[in-house]
């Protein structure tokens, strides 16, 4: 019996040289359209690029874990 | 509507011994009465309140109410962050053809350097949402006393 093989969609990994940057998705997510310093930057590269309506993800830095912490309001 | 994690690459550390870290962000759009952003934003069950960094809300017609603001210590690198109150704040998200949009009490950072946290005021309040460790990914439905509006695909 021949084996069936599926195809297995591989998770896009964002590249560590974004690490601690905004990054601007394409609509449709499938790619790093853009990046900057700062959300405003990321998302006007995005626009220039043709990406009228970019996901804008600021990528923690590259030895950065995530935690929380607490504010008084 | 399942959410995949997304996988950023990271330097070695503990935890991560091939430096890829697996993060639950969901991709959400500010509405403002005369525009939009749309940020991905970490969903996180641990905090209280729901955290966006700073954007130009006076571009897409959001108001902050700088009479109520907060200090918060420690998260950014080297910084001392203030929080301002958004004021008229609705958000958005996409689920199975669907856009859900809900009015949510929201904090503006004062810094671009601060990630998107969708806490439980203002989102898992609104949602249903299951992690699936070993999948990487997450499941969002609506509450069923979900109080905003549903409407087709925004594109």
């Amino acid at each position: 019996m021949a084996k069936v093989k599926t195809k297995v969609k591989k998770p896009f990994i964002v590249p560590l040289k974004y690490a601690g940057m905004w990054i601007a998705w394409s609509y449709d997510h499938s790619k790093i359209v853009a990046s900057g310093k700062t959300l405003m930057e990321a998302k006007q590269k995005a626009h220039k690029a043709g990406e009228a309506r970019p996901w804008l993800d600021r990528t923690p830095d590259p030895d950065a874990f995530f935690g929380g912490t607490s504010f008084r309001a | 509507m399942k959410f995949p994690y997304k996988l950023y690459r990271m330097n070695k550390g503990p935890g991560v011994p091939n430096g890829l870290m697996w993060r639950p962000r969901i991709p959400v759009i500010v509405i403002g009465p005369m525009g939009e952003v749309r940020l991905e934003a970490l969903v996180d069950t641990g905090s209280d309140q729901t955290i966006l960094p700073q954007v130009n809300t006076s571009e897409i017609g959001l108001k902050i109410d700088h009479q109520r603001q907060a200090l918060v210590y420690g998260r950014l690198r080297e910084h001392e962050e203030l929080l301002n109150l958004g004021r008229n704040v609705r958000l958005g998200l996409q689920l199975d053809s669907k856009t859900y949009v809900w009015p949510a009490t929201v904090w503006f950072s004062d810094s671009s350097d601060s990630p998107a946290i969708l806490g439980r005021i203002g989102f898992l309040e609104y949602f249903d949402v299951t992690f699936y460790g070993k999948k990487l990914e997450l499941e969002i439905k609506p509450t069923s006393d979900f109080p905003g509006v549903v409407s087709g695909l925004w594109e």
